[in-house]
């Protein structure tokens, strides 16, 4: 009984005192003052800046991510090198697909006082208590990929990304302007159909899929029960396994399409249309494109040559370099988030979502691509 | 007509599985009639094959009382080893040995900690799991290791007879010969004993440990080559594949009639398992169900085949006791008489 005791009121000690440590967090520093220089607002933030960034210290920035990803990789990497143009250093931070465990990782950086911005790729769903803690911080951040809306939708902050419904068009638009040049003029409209891989959890690739199905129905409107969406989350994973087991089963389970337009609004379920394709014998009746290059560049390299052929390619300089340079501009002091690309700023949004600069590559374009964006960005 | 084996055989679990089988895959039919065709039924063999191969050594694993949740991660790994050992010029078919040893190695772990450091195989396996997935991101970049060798692939997707895919034909000619070394072998008889009761089994001269490490290594090194299968399948090798390898394997294992706590089961359920599952899943997306409610459908699946797990074990000790109790009763009587 004593000893029972005793770990109690220890416990309630222990409680007490991490209470009292909590309470201490009000005593922070008042936020950095934003100073915009309103005479350069129109390039500030910009590439085309007029700023000799080493003309200060190198910035300490953080890229702070909910899970490990190839494009996380790629992201990093492509920050790595953008950092070395324009003179800051870039760590990681996971979140290890958990809220609890991105949110202790953020304050104990925060808390460390040597980080000056900060590079989040988050899930929004705690957006709130993600800008809670980073307001009161007084850390600029700039999201990556995915934004954070308000009540009416409207974005609240900057956000490097991408207009996700306009590319899932672009996408969808691409198979329908060229389906002819690999069927021939005289394919009978009526027996083509739509295979569309969604990913149902994500808004943002929602959004992808509903521009693709919009696409084709703008130039099929009779053909809406040829439309098939099948969502990735059945198959539990983002893998290219799951991309075939549901191409496979679609096509083989509707006869009545004989040529099938499948789009993606991500490439690993593209890749495993492909592989689809060829098992099933039917290259010659797939029309494959999707939203990311990464993994068909890779099948380019190596010498692909199937039905898998075209992509939204967006380089990751594309999204970093824009990101890094705005992020810079907050952090020096010339840009507030509610200022940073007001010229880019659609009239509903509170914050600007820079749009990366992408385009539909095939097999013969995307290295001419990816070098201009490079020559533009000065990096890679 | 044999009245009582007829009784015995539609009291079995195999002829009830069949007819839940082949009661699912008419539906389906009804609703789509392309479900029955020979495309479909080729895409459906193709898609057992995978969780198929994996199932076999989680099969005699979990008839032994033990279970390998990271038999998902290890097929993943098994992938990428193959799929490095291409890219270094090595030939594909030394590349599939290459896997199959680190399979066994993985295998081999996971008997040691068993073994040797005596923790429960659901709990070591579970962290190991952790591990191997970390590991497979270090690895990889968590990019796709690709493996463009053209003669390879046909082991994902040629077919024999221009029928049965290549992946298909070799799952069965695994569950065809683990499942005669179950029935047939002092080695099978010696699973089952160990299943049901491990002290009574060691009591008779056999050695747990030994068997069990066999069976960890074969799972490993079968999860290995079901990770080549499917990255000759794919072109590469994925940090993502297989990721609900071992939740798969043990439903399709469970529902065909392997007791999860051992002692229990045969190769002939674990194929009808696997054959419910995938005509499951194939036909819901074949009608077209939307997602949210084919994941409450394949949730529901897992549940059915635990709680049917559950009674059929609670059953069968019933009876073993209810036999017990008359087998001593005779005893006394034939004491007395005597």
């Amino acid at each position: 009984m004593k000893k029972i005791a005793v770990i109690a009121l220890a416990l309630i000690v222990a409680m007490t005192l991490a209470l009292g440590a909590c309470s201490k967090d009000n005593e922070k520093e008042p936020e950095k003052e934003m100073v915009v220089d309103t005479e350069k607002s129109d390039t500030v933030g910009y590439v085309t800046d007029d700023v000799d960034h080493f003309a200060r210290d190198p910035y300490n920035f953080v890229y702070a991510y909910y899970d490990e990803s190839a494009l996380v990789d790629a992201t990093f990497a492509a920050f790595e090198v953008t950092g070395k143009a324009y003179n800051f250093s870039i760590t990681r931070m996971s979140g290890n697909e958990s809220p609890e465990t991105y949110m202790q990782n953020l304050q104990t950086l925060i808390d460390r006082g040597d980080v000056d911005g900060f590079f989040l790729d988050t899930d929004p769903q705690f957006q709130d208590r993600l800008m809670e803690a980073l307001d009161k911080s007084g850390i600029p951040y700039m999201n990556m990929y995915t934004a954070f809306f308000d009540a009416n939708g409207s974005c609240i902050r900057p956000t490097v990304g991408m207009k996700q419904y306009d590319a899932g068009y672009a996408t969808g638009q691409w198979l329908v302007d060229n389906y002819k040049a690999y069927w021939g003029e005289d394919v009978d409209t009526s027996t083509i159909g739509l295979l569309n891989i969604d990913f149902s959890v994500s808004p943002d690739l929602q959004a992808r899929t509903n521009g693709i199905t919009d696409a084709f129905l703008k130039e099929f409107p009779d053909n809406e029960d040829n439309v098939f969406v099948v969502d990735g989350l059945t198959g539990g994973t983002v893998s290219a396994e799951v991309g075939y087991d549901l191409s496979s089963q679609t096509v083989t389970a509707n006869s009545k399409i004989k040529k099938w337009l499948v789009s993606s609004c991500l490439e690993n379920y593209a890749q495993g249309a492909a592989r689809a394709a060829e098992a099933l014998g039917r290259d010659a009746d797939f029309l494959i494109s999707d939203v990311g290059s990464i993994i068909l560049q890779d099948e380019w390299n190596n010498g692909y040559d199937g039905a898998w052929k075209s992509c939204l390619a967006i380089s990751d300089y594309a999204y970093c370099v824009p990101g890094a340079v705005g992020l810079i501009a907050m952090v020096d002091g010339r840009a507030t988030p509610e200022t940073l690309w007001e010229a880019e700023r659609d009239p509903k949004d509170k914050c600007t979502i820079w749009a990366a600069e992408n385009q539909m590559v095939t097999k013969d374009t995307y290295k001419e691509y990816f070098a201009k964006i490079d020559s533009t960005y000065g990096v890679g | 007509m044999n009245i009582s084996r007829l009784k015995r055989a539609f009291g079995s679990n195999y002829l009830a599985l069949i007819a839940v089988t082949a009661a699912v895959s008419l539906l389906f039919y009804i609703l789509n009639h392309d479900f029955l065709a020979l495309d479909n039924i080729k895409n459906i063999m193709n898609a057992m094959s995978f969780t198929g191969t994996i199932t076999v050594g989680m099969a005699l694993l979990l008839i032994a009382g033990e279970v390998d949740l990271a038999s998902g991660a290890e097929a993943c790994f098994g992938g990428i080893v193959c799929a490095i050992a291409i890219q270094a010029g090595l030939p594909w078919p030394l590349a599939l040995v290459a896997a199959l040893a680190f399979g066994a190695c993985c295998g081999f772990i996971n008997a040691f900690f068993v073994n040797v450091v005596h923790i429960m195989g659901f709990i070591c396996t579970l962290g190991i799991l952790g591990i191997y997935n970390g590991l497979v991101s270090v690895v990889t970049d968590n990019h796709p290791v690709p493996a463009y060798v053209p003669s390879f692939w046909k082991l994902g997707s040629a077919t024999v007879f221009g029928i049965f895919p290549l992946p298909f034909v070799i799952m069965v000619v695994l569950m065809v010969a683990y499942g005669l070394v179950l029935t047939r072998t002092n080695f099978g008889r010696n699973i089952f004993m160990i299943g049901g009761n491990r002290r009574a089994a060691r009591l008779c001269g056999i050695n747990p440990s030994r068997i069990v490490t066999a069976l960890y290594v074969n799972n490993g090194m079968l999860a290995a080559l079901a990770g080549v299968i499917l990255t000759a399948r794919m072109h590469n090798a994925s940090p993502m594949a297989a990721s609900t390898g071992a939740i798969d394997a043990i439903t399709a294992a469970v529902l065909g009639g392997i007791s999860f706590l051992g002692g229990v089961g045969g190769m002939g359920g674990c194929f009808i398992g696997i054959l419910l599952i995938t005509v499951f899943s194939a036909g819901l997306t074949a009608i077209g169900l939307p997602s949210y409610w084919q994941i409450v459908a394949q949730g529901a699946i897992l549940v059915f085949a635990l709680s049917a797990d559950f009674f059929n074990s609670k059953a069968r000790r019933k009876r073993l006791e209810r036999d017990e109790i008359k087998r001593r009763r005779e005893f006394a009587r034939n004491k007395e008489e005597s």
